[in-house]
């Protein structure tokens, strides 16, 4: 792997960390927090590819329950699969067709994708781990877990867009990324 | 805004918790947190929380330090053991009030994962408070090692950790000057709606992108010119050695776990 690769990614993760950290508000449910920390692990998503965004995912979770006890082991475990699945599909679908097109695309499935394993993951652990009642989790489904995903997943990827192009653009001007890694 | 972080919650003691290894200090971690999960009665979790207090008496920690570390989750306790003792039934009711019920199911189900919880972040965070994140990354990387066969960067992805680590409080620090710097050119964090909260997001992510893409490639530079190459074959200046002492502890605990999970 190379030097810069590393460094990139090791950077953006650290990014990644300290935006969860700093802007964080409620949404819907007072323990439901929305953080923009997935835009920097997207953006390594469509300048690597998928795996090297789940390695930043892993990366992020592990610092994040060994550094600042966020949540907890559970609350990393959730950060690990929510971020990764969301940025494995959208990287898979923004290199199988890298174009414009093909990152929004990417972009909704992987929120629709997110939001639909966080349920199944809220459904099956929530009663393993906190003892919820099963009844309780899916009372609480509709009103706050699915809108807080998807809202949370599209707000992230809108600014993603936003922010990606542009800055993948800068970055080549100056190159501090090759014109190879992004196009 | 930015004081009341705590980032790192390593504890410098010289105690025997902190001197064992940190691969197996990992190990144990993961052996408690399944056997908390097998136990199903109060003694278990008493005789589990006496061990606790052993250990951090054995560590040397200041006992409010590490209780203060409940607190990020402390309302995730309190909103489990909420939940149980008015939304789970069953048993003696023990107090109603109007469509309002408290049954004795309910506050026994709600004690006892509230106890579990307790127990667990408490385990979890002796381990990163008695282990520096160094040691821990480095015993990260031992326990994945064995997936390089399968194609896993097992040392590259703990060259990253310790990168990441390094800039975390760089790029707090960084995050804050240009929040604040946002600010006195009137942009506004803390109000309006989803969506305008989402768009001042950007001229804040922006600046941060660019100056961590240029200190990743300041970094890369520097590494290359000391001749970094990669993971393999690299050798250590502190190599990590097991001692009697970290085989005695995982026996104790893996004897403890299979004893009081059968309770």
């Amino acid at each position: 792997m190379a030097t810069k690769k590393i460094t990139n990614i090791a950077v953006l993760s650290a990014f990644s960390l300290v935006m969860m950290l700093t802007v964080r508000f409620p949404l819907f449910l007072p323990f439901l927090i929305y953080e923009p920390g997935d835009i920097p692990i997207l953006i390594i998503a469509f300048l690597y590819g998928p795996l090297h965004a789940l390695g930043a995912t892993f990366l992020l979770s592990v610092l994040m329950a060994v550094f600042t006890g966020l949540g907890g082991p559970f609350g990393a475990f959730m950060h690990f699969l929510a971020t990764g699945v969301f940025v494995g599909v959208a990287g898979y679908i923004y290199h199988i067709n890298h174009t414009k097109k093909g990152a929004v695309i990417g972009l909704i499935m992987g929120s629709i994708s997110m939001t639909a394993v966080m349920a199944g993951a809220n459904i099956l652990l929530n009663p393993i781990f906190y003892g919820i009642p099963r009844e309780q989790v899916i009372n609480m489904m509709l009103p706050g877990i699915l809108p807080f995903n998807l809202t949370k997943a599209f707000l992230n990827s809108g600014i993603t867009i936003f922010v990606y192009k542009r800055l993948a653009n800068f970055l080549r001007e100056k190159g501090l990324i090759s014109a190879a890694e992004s196009n | 805004m930015l004081k009341d972080i705590t980032i790192g919650q390593y504890i410098a003691r010289d105690s025997l918790v902190h001197s064992l290894d940190a691969r197996i200090k990992i190990i144990i971690t993961a052996v408690l947190i399944a056997a908390l999960f097998m136990v199903d009665s109060f003694t278990g979790f008493g005789i589990f929380f006496l061990f606790l207090m052993v250990s951090i008496l054995l560590s040397k920690l200041p006992v409010m330090r590490v209780i203060k570390g409940l607190k990020p989750i402390l309302f995730l306790i309190l909103l489990t053991l909420f939940i149980h003792v008015f939304l789970t039934g069953g048993g003696e009711v023990l107090w109603s009030w109007k469509f309002i019920s408290i049954e004795s199911n309910g506050v026994y189900t709600g004690f006892f994962m509230v106890t579990r919880i307790f127990l667990l972040i408490m385990f979890t965070s002796l381990l990163t408070l008695t282990t520096s994140p160094l040691k821990l990354t480095d015993g990260i990387e031992y326990i994945l090692s064995p997936l390089k066969r399968f194609g896993v960067p097992a040392s590259e992805l703990s060259m990253m950790m310790t990168i990441a680590l390094r800039f975390i409080p760089t790029l707090l620090e960084e995050a804050d000057k240009i929040m604040k710097a946002q600010m006195a050119r009137g942009a506004d964090f803390e109000s309006g709606n989803l969506i305008e909260r989402a768009k001042s997001l950007v001229p804040l992510l922006v600046p941060l992108f660019i100056s961590a893409f240029r200190r990743a490639d300041e970094l890369a530079l520097a590494m290359e010119s000391r001749c970094y190459r990669g993971g393999e074959g690299r050798t250590r200046l502190h190599e990590m050695k097991y001692h009697y002492t970290d085989f005695i502890a995982l026996f104790i605990i893996l004897c403890l776990s299979v004893l009081v999970s059968n309770f």
